[in-house]
């Protein structure tokens, strides 16, 4: 299991924000803090670091979010593979 | 689910959730206040948190490292760094993973009939002290910018005050020289005057041939966050191609490689033209200077003085009119360029990094981008002047600090200044004449002389590197490092925590700790000294690289080597504890023991920093801090205080009143800062018929540096697997190749097969090509090109001739 605490930095345009807001809540692995101006505490559980990354890209690719920032990491029991020679 | 792991889940989410609500006061407000008492780490059960420098780039992040029964599982950012303030970056985020990659090197190993096969410590320590012992003349030692501070100094002492043997050489040669010659031949003295404080507080920043945001992704956010708080910061993108930070710029000017020069000189005639020139502060702190004493003549690195009217004169050929066939940019572009220096209501930065360093004329470059400041009048105020980065966690620290480059010494001293060399004698104690005059080998020539027979010139016979990997890194590999495979009586000695291309050579192998499984002291990009303290084991028999070296000169001294005593015949890195009792630090179960011998060998070195006003802080006030920028003096109260600004009175301490500004380490002896003039030279090779694209390399944001440690953690990995080729559209189209289709990329020194990629993240422009290095199993540079700058003798890994050849479908 991989928990990340993140900073969701919205976007200027409210739409957009609001709607990338409803994307993310929607999502299985978020839990929203609360919002301070533009700026989102979430955290995201995810099965491992590789899980994690892919919801960090996906969180930093909606229209609404102007960037992601990562704060804290913890993980454990992670699988042999996720530690690995590269060739 | 079981109770106690629903419990601890809700711990872990209440954890991320306090520590992300809690960074967002830094985000909204860049000088948010560290809370009274400090900040709280999140509340784990069972996991103890510890700080410490990330291990990765030169920002000089701070983590805190979170254990749970002896292994690290958790990072968080660090609130109380002045640097991150608590934020971190996709690296910095997974660094506690490269800890445990599954092929870590755990025992010595020795090539024995081409096969490596284990040994003891005993024996391998043995083996490099009998080497060095029957010729110390033909050792040399490769380093590196991560090297910790007490791991250079150790080094440094032993081979310098020690084997009196100057060929040591880091891998920062490779990456930041030139900026330490362009500052040398500026200021006097190394380093910038600045800080990162000055990306707060900047109108305009200006990033010369760097990728910003992705090679210092942190340091990037810092400045784009702004934006978020509505100021109004323009980013200026000078760069030969499109990259991740050209796509946050406001403005990306896309210029030919090496026109970078044209450019600065173009600038600083516009400023001239425009009668903008900031003449009291020139008049009062800075002097002219000319690279020849008539043009034509070979360019050194002091130079000659020169008239401002001569200045005006050379500036002459450099109008935007004569500047924009050069450098691929508008006149209308050039103009815009100028007017940001001769604007004097807006407050302007320059970075860089690799693009202006690794160049053929990379002090000169250095030297214009200090002088179109200086002249204008652009420095010495909070977020107004120049600042070169770095790219290694240590390459200041480590490198310039401790003196680990082959002609110097600690402290900014070199070994060819009799008088500095005896300060060091004194220092060291050491005998009057210890310290060898003569400048040692520079990396290119270190590994020319051990890649040639030894009855051909090739008077390097054994070297040893730490914690760097030349197999990927050299230029011209083939001729740099390749070449040793076939030579007898050559021995190849290399510390380091996983195998990589130069293990592969290695005829000796020693397995290291590596960043929170030792004590260490880093310096980073804006003369900050960050301490950290072994948090957790190295796996199996890895040892530090720092008791690595004092085993071997302990084993030199028992051999009868001379030069591992003192003037008084004591052994040369005698330690004792408090009680006065020597503690042999040679045996690995007294390293850990009695003493800490990092602070033993830091307080040693801290003295050699007050020799030229760049004091670093006690090693007990480093402890306590997340690092303090030098020079670190000691207040009235007891108290230490860093400096943010150097040479500016009221911020640096060394500044006399009521001097204004005070260069006081300047050339002349005159405390003024040169202004250079330095001509537009053309780089050594070309494209032309033959080969006819330009070839450029770099770094990517998921790997740092050849991969060693990133490439072993899966999301990275994963993320950016491979090297590439980046091709243009148009080339492409016009070679008839693919997206992901593989090519040949050669050059005139090798050649190697590479997937295309269009369009990707980077995008060259027509006759350009770019391939990251990261990749061990595509070695770009066997393909580069080892001239060098002639100053700092750093190579050009930004631009040689290639071509790309189509693989025809078999």
């Amino acid at each position: 299991m991989h928990t990340t605490g993140l900073v969701v930095l919205l976007g200027p345009e409210p739409n957009a924000a609001e709607q990338s807001l409803e994307q993310i809540r929607a999502a299985g692995p978020f839990t929203l803090g609360q919002r301070q101006d533009r700026c989102l505490p979430v955290v995201l559980e995810a099965e491992g670091p590789t899980s994690a990354r892919d919801w960090h890209e996906w969180t930093q690719s909606l229209a609404g979010v102007e960037g992601v920032e990562v704060v804290f990491v913890h993980w454990h029991d992670e699988g042999e593979e996720e530690h690995h020679e590269p060739c | 689910m079981n109770p106690a792991d629903s419990s601890r889940r809700d711990f872990l989410r209440s954890a991320a959730l306090a520590a992300a609500t809690a960074a967002i006061p830094n985000l909204s407000r860049g000088d948010a206040p560290i809370p009274p008492g400090g900040v709280e780490l999140p509340v784990l059960p069972n996991v103890t948190w510890n700080k410490a420098p990330c291990r990765f780039c030169g920002t000089g992040c701070h983590v805190q490292v979170g254990v749970e029964n002896g292994k690290v599982v958790a990072i968080s950012g660090d609130r109380q760094a002045g640097v991150n303030k608590g934020l971190l970056c996709v690296k910095g985020y997974h660094v506690g993973h490269i800890l445990y990659g599954k092929d870590r090197l755990t025992r010595p190993m020795k090539r024995v009939e081409g096969k490596l096969v284990p040994i003891t410590w005993e024996e391998a320590i043995q083996t490099i002290a009998e080497r060095i012992h029957a010729n110390p003349a033909k050792f040399a030692m490769y380093g590196s910018g991560q090297w910790t501070v007490p791991e250079g100094y150790v080094a440094n002492k032993l081979m310098k005050g020690g084997l009196s043997n100057n060929h040591i050489d880091p891998n920062a040669r490779l990456c930041m020289a030139s900026a330490v010659t362009g500052y040398i031949s500026t200021y006097g003295v190394d380093e910038p005057y600045n800080c990162y404080d000055d990306l707060d507080t900047c109108d305009v920043l200006i990033l010369w041939g760097n990728n910003f945001a992705e090679m210092h992704p942190v340091l990037f956010s810092r400045f784009i966050d702004r934006k978020l708080r509505g100021d109004k910061i323009t980013l200026v993108d000078l760069t030969t191609r499109h990259t991740r930070t050209s796509e946050r710029a406001d403005h990306v000017l896309v210029f030919q490689p090496q026109s970078d020069l044209a450019i600065a000189n173009c600038i600083a005639w516009q400023v001239v033209e425009a009668n903008a020139v900031a003449r009291e502060f020139v008049d009062k702190h800075c002097s002219f200077r000319k690279p020849w004493p008539k043009p034509g003549e070979p360019q050194s690195l002091m130079g000659h003085p020169c008239s401002f009217e001569e200045y005006k004169q050379f500036l002459g050929e450099y109008t935007p009119e004569k500047v924009a066939p050069i450098s691929g940019l508008s006149v209308e572009q050039l103009r815009f360029l100028g007017k940001l220096f001769i604007d004097k209501s807006k407050k302007v930065v320059s970075l860089w990094c690799m693009g202006m360093n690794q160049h053929t004329q990379g002090t000169a470059i250095n030297n214009l981008v200090h002088g179109i400041h200086l002249l204008s009048g652009h420095w010495g105020k909070p977020g107004d002047g120049p600042q070169s980065l770095t790219g290694q966690p240590s390459a200041c620290g480590t490198v310039r600090e401790v003196g680990t480059l082959s002609h110097a010494l600690p402290g900014d001293l070199r070994v060819d200044n009799p008088e500095q060399a005896e300060k060091a004698e004194k220092l060291w104690n050491l005998p009057p004449g210890r310290i060898n005059p003569k400048v040692g080998y520079h990396t290119l020539l270190m590994w020319e002389k051990f890649c040639t027979p030894s009855d051909q010139g090739g008077d390097i016979d054994t070297l040893w590197v730490q914690v760097t990997n030349p197999g990927q890194t050299l230029p011209n590999a083939e001729k740099l490092f390749n070449a040793k495979k076939n030579l007898p009586g050559k021995f190849l000695i290399v510390s380091d925590v996983y195998p990589t291309a130069t293990t592969e050579l290695a005829d000796l192998i020693l397995p290291s700790a590596m960043w929170v499984e030792k004590n260490g002291v880093y310096g980073n990009s804006e003369r900050r000294t960050q301490q950290w303290f072994k948090i957790v084991e190295p796996p199996g028999e890895a040892r530090d690289d720092c008791w690595q070296l004092l085993a071997v000169a302990k084993r030199l001294f028992d051999l009868g080597h001379p030069g591992m005593k003192d003037a008084d015949g004591q052994y040369l890195f005698r330690m004792t504890d408090p009680a006065g009792t020597e503690v042999d630090v040679s045996k690995w179960e007294n390293y850990y023991g009695r003493i800490n011998v990092d602070e033993k060998l830091f307080e040693e070195y801290r003295r050699f920093t007050q020799i030229k006003h760049k004091d670093v802080a006690p090693y007990s006030e480093l402890v306590a801090a997340r690092g303090l920028r030098w020079p670190v003096v000691k207040q009235a109260d007891g108290t230490w205080k860093e400096t943010r600004y150097r040479f500016v009175e009221g911020l640096d301490p060394y500044v006399e009143k009521g001097k204004g500004f005070q260069f006081y380490h300047s050339v002349g002896k005159d405390d003024r800062a040169f202004i250079w003039f330095r001509p537009y030279v053309k780089p050594p090779e070309m494209p032309d018929a033959e080969y006819p694209l330009w070839l450029d390399t770099g770094r990517v944001l998921e790997h740092w540096h050849t991969g060693t440690m990133t490439r072993r953690v899966a999301p990275l990995y994963r993320a950016m697997p491979a090297a590439y080729v980046e091709v243009s559209r148009e080339d492409a189209r016009d070679l008839g190749v693919r997206q992901g289709e593989t090519v040949r990329l050669e050059t005139r020194r090798g050649a190697i097969q590479l997937p295309v990629m269009i369009d990707g993240r980077g995008r060259c422009p027509k006759g350009h090509v770019f391939v990251p290095f990261f990749d061990e199993t595509k070695l770009i540079n066997e393909l580069t090109l080892d001239a060098h700058c002639p100053f700092s003798k750093q190579p050009d890994y930004k631009k040689c001739a290639a071509r790309i050849v189509k693989i025809p479908l078999a």
